[in-house]
């Protein structure tokens, strides 16, 4: 789409921001990269009266590691781009599962104009399973205050807010565990997902441990709570497969297209599930 | 990776446009921009079959900025075009019958200008059942949606007698396979820029024949062909794809209306919506053969779907009913094509004219027989193969070429044929091979207009000048003229000047299309190389004094070539100072004797060996090795040879695995490239191999044959084999379905 | 049943201009521009950069790319009011000193046809061996994800990108 018919607006902070947003009368967007928002005005979606930029805000672009209660934790600024995030040190030693899941979200030309908190307030963003396998927490904006809270309660959130910082939590180091994250799409790569599932199997204490997030395409990624029901606590070696893998059908509510139906990316899910329950297997004994 | 290899020796120059391309000074057509020019913008249809009760476009013309709106009232001549009949209405204003359909045209002072009085342009439509389907299409209590009725070609082969000889099979074989509506894709849409000028009209914009364009713009227009310019050359990419008009007529209309340079460039929604795509077929075959492997009877149904109007769609059918046999000998054959119209986009010319869709269902049948009797696959293909003398596939008289056989020979070697088939890693990842064959005909065939030419002329400067009228649109047309004028000539490249796509300049040649190209060069050259060169060395031979038999035309001019004494007698310049010489040629392409319409009298030959990798976690296939062995006669330019082998053959993956312009009732669901996926670097093998059989049939005089379609038609039945080797899994529609596969896997 | 195409409502929009500085290629340029002109378009028209090409409009192809602050980015996806006091670096760029060794390795190794896709392609290896001098496969393979080319099935490229090493 050439020129917009619309008003741009730089925000200096995002208090600024807010209050842009607040004053202009007509319909608006805070915009970052605008990777996301130009994809779906090109696809029908009308663009609103006021975009307000938020490149221009000097805060929320690093990338930092805090000691909270003896817990590592690693802080990433929402308005850093999805490229930065992928090579940072930190997330490659500490967050491999979004460093990958990164690496296959679009191009790397398209990675750095794209930010991280862009793509999960899109809601649909393929970093969004492995956030949620990582207990991903988020710092954010409602207008009046800087709230924290888990990825998971504020994505469930319909009031406007502004994204600030992801927040992980680095994981205890458990011996047994396998995560995984895979994307499939419709090639091999620079696609969207058709089906995008992470997860986490460990062997805590009291048995087996099993986080578990799906997501792709428009479907907006959740963590899939009854499968990890099923799985969590059981010992490894009685575990129901069979019955897992149909609950997981059951509770994954993948949203079909002109290209792939429902079933198609229920049963990949499920297979993937189950390769990935393999590797475990086969790691661990 | 990286594994990508060819038997061909390396011995290419640069092209001559390889500089200009790598450092984007290259200005394509749509590049160009002139001062005051307006921009052009068409509506098109909201419907895919309507009536149009009104149009209005007041409003549109009262926007600032708006210089002109025009509609069908504006066509000074034919409101229509159409490479064989002119039944696309260059303007809709009582039907329209798909959604690319125009119905007005903007030229603005903006493009933003331009696009915004396309909104307010008022049509009142009324909407018509929509027929998306060519079987809905040949049902008699269809709507007609042409005078003549949905039926737009019919073609059929017969010998023999195929219901006779059914009886007498040890096996029979029936399957119906789908085949998509491929894009172009090609990277650079449609658009140009058109600038009137004092006596008519100069115009800008890519084709792949250019002379073509100019008849059907003299007639829109109602200008004599004398009064239109059209340069054609370079593009970025065609495929066959803008060999029809496009927003020709529209810029040219504008531009005189105007009075203004006008610039069209359609962004790649409007191409999509508007341009025009491969044929979706529908095949059903029956083949039978006796239980040594000899094939007895095929009868084969084509059903295509056309679109809204005709372009080359039959044509295209002809080719797919010719090529129904393909390379083997089949005494009983019964082949019947139905071209129909229908609400879908329009489909059109695309590299492989058909041979595609029909190889797809030939060469399955023949997998299946194989499969069936237990004969191996390529022993299968040989035991049926035609002699080199044998007549082609619809009876008639060709060249005689053993290329089938020599193909065969060479891809039974491929050793990714002897890999293991276990897959070492991961035991739910398939691994198969398979192995396809084609024949495939150069030129537009018996019966169908097919003029080449070409010019070669001393001018001025002293620079020995190549005319032709063909195009560039990325095939190396320009390396294929240097090297074989060169050659034939004995000049160098620093000599020759090159004209093409340009009406003004170059004389007729025919398109630039059917894998023509490399031929027709040469055969002009043949024909225009003992003239000219006995010219020059007369005209040097009274300068010298030398014996005109010891001249010959070399680097900078004419040297004297007498025992082991070599030097330069006269420069061109000096030859040119005395006077300028030039030497035209004008021929038909060669066709069969026979009066077959469309029947070939040259082809060439490919065999593909794949090996593919099929995930049965996501029933994903990914192609992994590609070996193919290709027939086309001498290697003209081998940089340009590989380069369009390994691209056609990537073209022809992503059509048999992502490809497809998907339509629901006449409107595309894929409009750009976020849906409509072609191939990117990922998805192409690790490894891939292309060997060139350079040999002809002895006494052969027509020497290379254009090697433009034959990489893109034996790798989809490949793969096909390839999966079922892999899965157990007979694939019948492309692109294959993901989903099919898994079910597949279920089934056992 | 007789449908109207809708009119959109007729409201007169009052462009946004704005005043940006960026250096293109070496060049320090002050233009007004509309706040949402795109990158690819101030290129091609007023700069008269037409070596960037477009394709897709929607970061779909990588014809478009170029750098910007060194980095490979699709020049139609970003617009005026995101390029102020950026470093802009197109195909044009690459030959200021004579051919650009990628440029000598794909004329070489047909890494292009008909070279609609090639400026882009040319900008995406040169991001690469920015990054990497020495490219593995994996990564050559993820640095040109994004860059479509329908001509030459990717291996001539490929070939070309391996004969630098
Ligand atoms: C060619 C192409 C391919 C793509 N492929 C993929 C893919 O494979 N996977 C994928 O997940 N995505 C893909 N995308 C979408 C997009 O690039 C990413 O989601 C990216 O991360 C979005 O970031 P952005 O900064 O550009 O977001 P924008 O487009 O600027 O914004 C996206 C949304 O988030 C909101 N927003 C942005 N920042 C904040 C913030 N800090 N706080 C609150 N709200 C905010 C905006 O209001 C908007 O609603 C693709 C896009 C393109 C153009
Ligand atoms: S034109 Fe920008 S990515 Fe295609
Ligand atoms: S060279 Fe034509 S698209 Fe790449």
């Amino acid at each position: 789409m050439r020129t917009l018919e619309t008003k741009v607006w730089s925000a200096k902070d995002i208090y600024e921001a807010w209050e842009i947003k607040a004053s202009v009368k007509d319909s608006s967007v805070f915009i970052m990269g605008g990777t996301f928002l130009q994809t779906k005005w090109e696809n029908g979606v009308q663009y609103p009266d006021h975009l307000i930029h938020l490149g221009e805000i000097k805060e929320y672009k690093q990338i930092y590691s805090l000691q909270e209660h003896q817990v590592k934790t690693i802080h990433i600024g929402a308005f850093v781009s999805l490229a930065e995030c992928h090579k940072h040190p930190l997330i490659q030693n500490d967050c491999s599962l979004l460093a990958d899941s990164i690496g296959t979200i679009a191009a790397p030309a398209v990675r750095n104009l794209g930010t991280i908190g862009g793509n999960i307030a899109n809601r649909i963003g393929d970093s969004i399973p492995a956030l949620l396998v990582l207990d991903a927490e988020v710092l954010y904006f409602d207008g009046n205050e800087i709230k924290r809270d888990s990825l998971e309660n504020w994505l469930k959130q319909k009031e406007d807010s502004l994204l600030l910082e992801i927040i992980i939590t680095e994981q205890k180091a458990s011996v047994q565990s396998h995560q995984f994250a895979n994307k499939v799409g419709r090639r091999e790569a620079f696609t969207a997902s058709v089906v995008t599932i992470a997860g986490r199997f460990s062997i805590e204490e009291n048995g087996v441990s099993l986080i578990l997030a799906a997501g792709g395409g428009e479907t907006i990624p959740r963590r899939l709570r009854r499968t990890e029901n099923l799985v969590n606590h059981q010992d490894i070696e009685t575990i129901p497969l069979q019955q897992i893998t149909g609950e997981l059908i059951k509770e994954y509510n993948p949203i079909a297209d002109a290209f792939f139906a429902e079933d198609y990316r229920r049963k990949v899910a499920a297979n993937l599930f189950m390769v990935e329950w393999e590797k475990w297997r086969e790691k661990h004994g | 990776m990286g594994n990508y290899t060819s038997s061909i020796l390396k011995t290419s120059r640069i092209r001559p446009d390889g500089i200009e391309k790598v450092t984007g000074k290259l200005s394509y057509l749509t590049d160009l921009q002139i001062q005051g020019m307006l921009y052009g913008k068409v509506l098109r249809s909201q419907y895919p079959h309507a009536k149009i009760l009104n149009i209005s476009v007041e409003k549109a013309e009262q926007l600032p900025g708006v210089k002109a709106v025009i509609t069908s009232k504006d066509v000074p001549g034919l409101n229509g075009f159409g490479l064989i009949f002119p039944d696309q209405p260059v303007f809709c204003d009582s039907v329209v019958r798909y959604v690319g359909d125009a119905i007005a045209a903007v030229a603005a002072i903006t493009p933003e200008i331009a696009e915004k009085a396309l909104h307010l342009i008022e049509v009142d439509y009324e909407p018509l059942p929509v027929i998306d389907d060519p079987e809905k299409a040949l049902d008699p209590s269809s709507i007609p949606l042409h005078p003549n009725g949905n039926l737009l070609h019919q073609a059929s082969y017969v010998n023999g007698n195929v219901h006779e000889s059914f009886p007498h099979c040890d096996v029979v074989v029936e399957e119906t396979y789908q085949l998509p509506r491929q894009m172009h894709a090609y990277m650079e849409t449609e658009g140009g820029l058109f600038i009137p000028e004092e006596d008519g009209l100069s115009v800008y914009a890519g084709t792949q024949h250019g002379y073509k364009d100019r008849f059907q713009l003299s007639r829109i227009l109602d200008l004599p062909e004398t009064e239109i310019r059209v340069v054609s050359s370079p593009m970025g990419g065609s495929f066959g794809g803008k060999d029809e008009l496009n927003i020709q007529p529209y810029g040219a209309l504008l531009a005189l209306k105007t009075g203004c340079p006008v610039k069209i460039h359609q962004s790649r929604r409007e191409s999509v919506c508007a341009g025009i795509k491969k044929h979706p077929m529908k095949i059903t075959v029956k083949t039978g053969a006796t239980k040594e492997g000899k094939l007895l009877a095929h009868q084969v149904r084509i059903l295509a779907d056309t679109g809204a109007y005709a372009t080359l769609g039959p044509a295209v059918l002809d080719f797919a009913v010719e090529h129904a046999v393909g390379p083997y000998v089949i005494p009983n054959v019964e082949t019947h094509g139905f071209c129909l119209f229908t609400n879908n986009g329009v489909a059109g010319e695309f590299r492989g004219f058909g041979g595609n869709q029909i190889t797809f269902a030939l060469e399955g049948q023949i997998d299946r027989l194989a499969d069936q009797l237990g004969i191996c696959p390529l022993e299968m293909r040989k035991r049926n193969l035609r002699k080199p003398t044998d007549c082609g596939p619809v009876g008639q008289e060709i060249a005689p070429t053993n290329g089938d056989e020599l193909v065969l020979k060479e891809i039974a070697h491929s050793p990714l044929l002897k890999t293991e088939k276990a897959h070492k890693q991961d035991s739910w990842k398939k691994v198969g091979t398979g192995v396809a064959l084609t024949m495939h005909g150069g030129g537009l065939g018996f019966g169908r207009l097919d003029p080449a030419g070409g010019k070669i002329a001393l001018n001025q400067d002293g620079k020995i000048q190549i005319m032709f009228g063909f195009e560039e649109v990325g095939q190396g047309l320009l390396a294929v003229i240097e090297t074989l004028t060169t050659k034939a000539i004995g000049c160098s490249t620093a000599d020759l000047e090159i004209v093409i796509g340009d009406t003004d300049k170059a004389p007729h040649s025919g398109s630039s299309t059917a894998s023509r190209g490399t031929s027709m060069v040469w055969h002009s050259l043949e024909r225009l190389k003992g003239p000219f060169i006995e010219k020059l060395v007369t005209q040097a031979s009274a300068i010298s004094d030398y014996p005109k038999e010891q001249l010959v035309l070399g680097e900078n001019g004419v040297w004297l070539c007498e025992n082991s004494e070599e030097k330069l007698v006269v420069t061109y310049k000096q030859l040119a100072e005395e006077k300028t010489v030039s030497v035209e040629t004008q021929f038909d392409f060669p066709t069969t004797p026979n009066a077959i319409p469309g029947g070939h009298f040259l082809y060439s030959f490919a065999a593909v060996a794949v090996k593919v990798e099929v995930n049965l976690v996501t029933g994903h296939v990914k192609v992994i090795d590609i070996d193919q062995a290709v027939a086309a006669g001498p290697v003209v330019n081998p940089i340009g040879y590989l380069g369009q082998i390994e691209g056609g053959t990537i073209m022809a993956l992503g059509y048999t695995l992502l490809e497809e312009a998907q339509m629901e009732e006449g409107r595309y669901v894929t409009n750009n490239f976020d849906s409509y996926l072609i191939p990117g670097i990922q998805d192409i093998p690790a490894s891939m191999h292309v060997r060139a059989i350079e040999d002809l049939w002895e006494g052969d005089s027509y020497g290379p044959r254009g090697v433009g379609e034959i990489g893109t038609i034996a790798l989809a039945p490949a793969i096909a084999r390839a999966i079922y080797e892999a899965t157990g899994h007979w694939v019948t529609k492309l692109p294959v379905s993901r989903d099919e596969i898994l079910q597949s896997r279920e089934r056992i | 049943m007789m449908k109207k195409q809708t009119i959109q409502q007729e409201h007169v929009f009052e462009q946004q201009l704005i005043n940006i500085s960026l250096c293109v290629n070496g060049q320090e340029q002050t233009i007004e521009v509309e706040a949402t002109k795109r990158l690819v378009d101030i290129l091609r028209e007023d700069l008269q950069l037409t070596g960037t090409k477009i394709s897709c409009e929607i970061g779909r192809c990588g014809a478009c790319s170029v750098m910007m602050d060194k980095k490979l980015v699709n020049a139609c996806l970003i617009r005026a009011y995101q390029v102020n006091g950026k470093e802009i670096m197109t195909i044009e760029a690459l030959s200021q000193n004579g051919l650009h060794p990628i440029q000598n390795a794909f004329l070489e190794e047909g890494g292009f046809q008909c070279g609609y896709c090639t400026p882009g392609m040319v900008m995406a290896v040169k991001a690469l061996l920015d990054e990497h001098p020495a490219p593995d496969e994996e990564q050559i393979l993820q640095a040109l994800s994004g860059n479509l080319c329908r001509c030459t099935g990717y291996s001539g490229i490929i070939r070309s990108i391996l004969k630098m090493k």
